[in-house]
């Protein structure tokens, strides 16, 4: 079996001697083994072995990519040919580029399988459940130990060897009692070490108890105008949802982000800071390289409400004139406020907590609007009643502006660091 | 095509144990063109082999990037091993699942792998008619694309099979700003089962449906919010289908059912209008081939139609082996894997709300204030039945007929309180099957349904 840095070379070598402009290989070797629970029980173990191998071309400036699961020296050579057809198939653009900077690094992190130590937690997380929330109920629990080995080529001297695994830990579960049952609540963590009890991780026992509560959801009959304090998994959506729409390479290159002539102008409350982190100590397995073999960096989005950079590639950054993201989205990171959570809630007058947002893709204007779900009435600074068929209505870019509180407190999940926000001037309205 | 080398090992299964060997190849092309520019061009392959083995009620499942014979061996002792190592841990050990229909599903004609040049040939023609035609367009993006699987399924007691699944499609978003300088957008799919090339023969084919989509455009620039709050509405029959798919059909799932959601205690109960029938074809509805044909799923089991709802009554749920003998049903071939290192889950396959007798402008006539919804951009629903669509395409009803277009809104509800308010049925069907559902693994499906006439919540603003 070859290795990801024989398998990258190979099919290297042979780009290169079809004299392409410039070219890129990824080459990973992973193994994954996953535990699942159903019903309290274990219920199935899978293991799954896997190779791929993406090919980036730019030849005469125009660009193909390909990607395959074999390292065979015949699927290799006929992902060769494939690709470069596809390059040769479409038109020349000079903004396609890669990474110029030589760079060779290496980084290791592995983290050993220890199976019987998954299956032990695993049980342990089912039976604390069990008996810590006897009226939550799980769909499952499903853990997963992944480990890759993986290699980044480049025709421009750039290499990247990685070597990294990790635990994941996926739960989704509901209230319920007799008949009645809350939503679904999904929720994870990633970790490198098995020596905590898994429902200790994250904010796990926070949901598990909402849960609970959420079985006597009530719908909500009036509608107003109010603050809505995000979870940081709803804030989290609704972020990428704004990100999607005002800094990605299609809404600048198009030129219908409603942010695009706002660099270095203030597009949120003084008190959001957003950093997109590849060396903070609280993520785990952080990213590399970028695709086009750049070392990852730190760089903020965001700062003190005012924009500080694009998330755009290489190719965007070149056709718009802008700088190129200095990572791929590595880990979000949004520094806590300074009031904690609970003098948060005693500072709304009238809003609701929202646990997550379905609602549909908010459209370029920002414009959003969906159901709060696992949410909760707040009045005059407590938590009131759980609700539900309760929706939120709104737009992105005011809705930045207008973050009146952030919690000291986060919650770490291994990819992500995100404290509570609350918002202003949400219409929400029941039933 | 990939070359048979599990079918031999057939004699290598567990003795006592279930087993179901597995050799799997997808396949995803994918041309992007926006603005004029290609921005993505793509050919993916992955394939593979995989073993499943449920043994006393765990299963153990392994799965190699290996098509050869010396693969599909290990990935057999390994599955093996993985249920060897759950049974250890398990309290109540099962007896061995109940007996299925065994037989043989033939090969499906073999499949051919256009070159890249093919789909951006086409995609770069329909953009220049886009580009040439409607100049001031903010922003309009183009793009083809075409997945498919083949599965080569041995079992121990059940189908064996040989599938190809192709389907092709072409999706156009549209942008324009409003007079306020607000973008809206307009998207839209064409295409279905099939390779690209027997979908999409001649780009001029499409040009009519792009004007469509170019008229609802300024239609939707014009637009005006939703009024929020319950609101009487005709929900078009591709909404209808998010409604089936999304809002029903995952409650109705055996392992959600099992989970905790709300059809457990309703089966045999009344959930909807009497005017509802729902049901989850396999692979032939209305006396025609599916969008999206399912005939022998991925645990051996012959595929056929699940009726969920019948004239409001629910009536059943979409069981796997091992939930169909939990809940005393047959499996009717709704375990489904998406690649070959994915386990069988229950899935749907074309699911569809039933047409009934009523003509789509007399149900428009018979609403003074309401809207009439055609586009659902996506969709969610949890246990509860509580769901969410995303409207991208509507329209208001005053006084029995259409008045302007509504900006982007969202509508929710209760399905089964939602689904009693249904007091009209049109006669027309609307299928969609481009989409991807979404439950661990990504699965094709297809969905539809006819116009009904609701009652429901609407975001508004």
């Amino acid at each position: 079996m070859r290795t990801p840095v024989e398998a990258a070379q190979y099919a290297l070598n042979l780009l290169k001697n079809e004299k392409v402009d410039e070219a890129a290989i990824s080459a990973s070797l992973s193994t994954l083994n996953e535990l699942t629970a159903q019903e309290n029980e274990l219920n199935l173990l899978r293991t799954t072995h896997n190779t791929t191998l993406s090919l980036q071309v730019i030849k005469n400036q125009k660009r193909g990519t390909l990607s395959i699961n074999s390292w065979d020296d015949e699927a290799i050579k006929q992902a060769v040919n494939d690709c470069l057809l596809a390059c040769a198939s479409s038109e020349a653009d000079e903004h396609w580029a890669l990474s110029k900077e030589a760079i060779k690094r290496k980084v290791s992190d592995p983290t050993p399988l220890d199976l019987d130590s998954m299956i032990n937690r695993t049980k342990e997380l089912v039976a604390q459940i069990s008996k810590d929330y006897p009226n939550v109920h799980i769909e499952n629990v499903v853990t997963v130990h992944k480990e890759s080995q993986s290699c980044y080529l480049n025709t421009n001297d750039v290499r990247f060897d990685t070597d990294s695994a990790c635990y994941d830990v996926h739960l989704s579960f509901l209230g319920k009692r007799g008949d009645k049952t809350s939503g679904f609540i999904y929720t994870g963590t990633r970790t490198k070490s098995l020596d905590t009890p898994f429902i200790e991780l994250a904010n796990f026992r926070q949901e598990l108890e909402a849960a609970q509560k959420l079985i006597d959801a009530q719908p909500m009959e009036e509608k107003f105008v109010g603050t809505v304090l995000f979870s940081p998994m709803c804030f989290t959506q609704m972020l990428y949802s704004a990100l999607g729409n005002f800094v990605s390479d299609s809404s600048l290159i198009e030129g219908i982000s409603r942010w695009k002539d706002k660099l270095g102008q203030k597009v949120a409350s003084e008190s959001l800071t957003v950093h997109f982190s590849v060396s903070d100590p609280r993520l785990v397995q952080k990213e590399v390289c970028t695709p086009e073999g750049f070392e990852s960096k730190d760089f903020t989005l965001i700062k003190n409400g005012v924009l500080n950079s694009f998330m755009l590639s290489l190719y965007a950054a070149n056709k718009t004139g802008h700088q190129r993201a200095l990572n791929n989205g590595g880990g979000l990171i949004i520094p806590g406020g300074d009031t904690p959570y609970s003098d948060v809630i005693k500072n709304i007058d009238k809003g609701i907590l929202v646990g997550y947002f379905s609602g549909g893709q908010p459209s370029p204007s920002g414009e959003f609007s969906g159901v709060a779900k696992n949410s909760f009435l707040i009045e005059n600074g407590e938590i009131k009643s759980p609700l539900t068929e309760t929706m939120m209505s709104g737009n992105l870019i005011d809705a930045l502006q207008n973050i009146v509180a952030i919690s000291k407190e986060a919650v770490e999940d291994g990819a992500s660091v995100v404290p509570w926000i609350a918002i202003n001037g949400i219409t929400i309205s029941g039933k | 095509m990939l070359h048979d080398v599990i079918t031999p090992l057939k004699k290598q299964f567990t003795a006592g144990a279930t087993t179901e060997l597995r050799s799997q190849r997808n396949l995803n092309r994918r041309v992007v063109i926006q603005g004029g520019r290609i921005v993505a061009n793509t050919r993916q392959e992955q394939a593979g082999v995989n073993a499943r083995v449920n043994r006393g009620g765990v299963y153990g499942f392994a799965s190699a990037a290996n098509l050869s014979k010396e693969g599909a061996q290990q990935v057999l002792k390994d599955a093996a091993r993985n249920a060897e190592v759950l049974a250890r841990h398990q309290l109540n050990p099962k007896g061995a699942m109940p007996a299925i229909q065994q037989g043989l599903r033939p090969v499906d004609p073999d499949m051919v792998d256009l070159p890249q040049q093919y789909y951006i040939d086409y995609l770069k023609e329909l953009d220049n008619y886009i580009a040439k035609k409607y100049p001031g367009l903010a922003s309009r993006t183009v793009v083809s694309s075409c997945d498919s699987m083949e599965k080569l399924l041995v079992t121990s007691d059940g189908y064996s099979a040989h599938t190809i699944a192709p389907r092709g499609y072409v999706y156009v978003i549209l942008t324009q700003n409003t007079k306020d300088g607000v973008p809206v957008d307009m998207f839209e799919a064409f295409g279905g089962r099939g390779t690209f090339d027997k979908n999409f023969i001649e780009p001029s084919t499409l040009h009519e449906k792009i004007d469509q989509v170019y008229e609802n455009l300024m239609k939707k620039t014009e637009g005006v919010y939703a009024e929020a709050g319950v609101k009487t509405v005709i929900l078009n029959g591709m909404m209808a289908g998010m409604l089936a798919h999304e809002a029903v059909g995952h409650t109705v799932e055996a392992d959600l059912v099992l989970a905790g959601s709300v059809a457990g205690p309703m089966l045999g109960k009344q959930v909807a209008s009497p005017l509802i029938s729902l049901t989850d074809f396999a692979h032939t509805a209305f006396g025609q081939t599916a969008p999206l044909p399912v005939y022998v799923d991925d645990e051996g089991v012959k595929a056929d139609d699940v009726v969920l709802i019948k004239d409001g009554i629910l009536t059943g749920y979409m069981v796997n082996r091992e939930l169909g003998e939990k809940f005393g049903m047959e499996p009717k071939g709704n375990a489904r894997a998406w690649a070959f290192s994915d386990e069988p889950l229950i899935r749907m396959r074309n699911t569809v709300i039933l047409p009934g007798k009523d003509k789509l402008e007399d149900m428009v006539a018979s609403i003074d204030d309401g809207y009439y919804l055609i586009h659902s951009g996506n969709g969610q629903a949890d246990a509860t039945g509580e769901f969410m669509f995303g409207v991208t395409m509507g329209y208001e009803i005053k006084n029995g007929k259409l008045g302007k277009a509504l900006l982007d809104t969202t509508v929710s509800g209760v399905a089964f309180d939602m689904l009693k308010s249904v007091s009209m049925v049109s006669d027309k069907m609307y299928w969609s099957s481009s989409g991807f559902c979404g439950k661990k693994q990504p699965m094709s499906v297809s969905m539809g349904g006819p116009d009904i006439k609701c009652q429901i919540t609407i975001g508004g603003r």
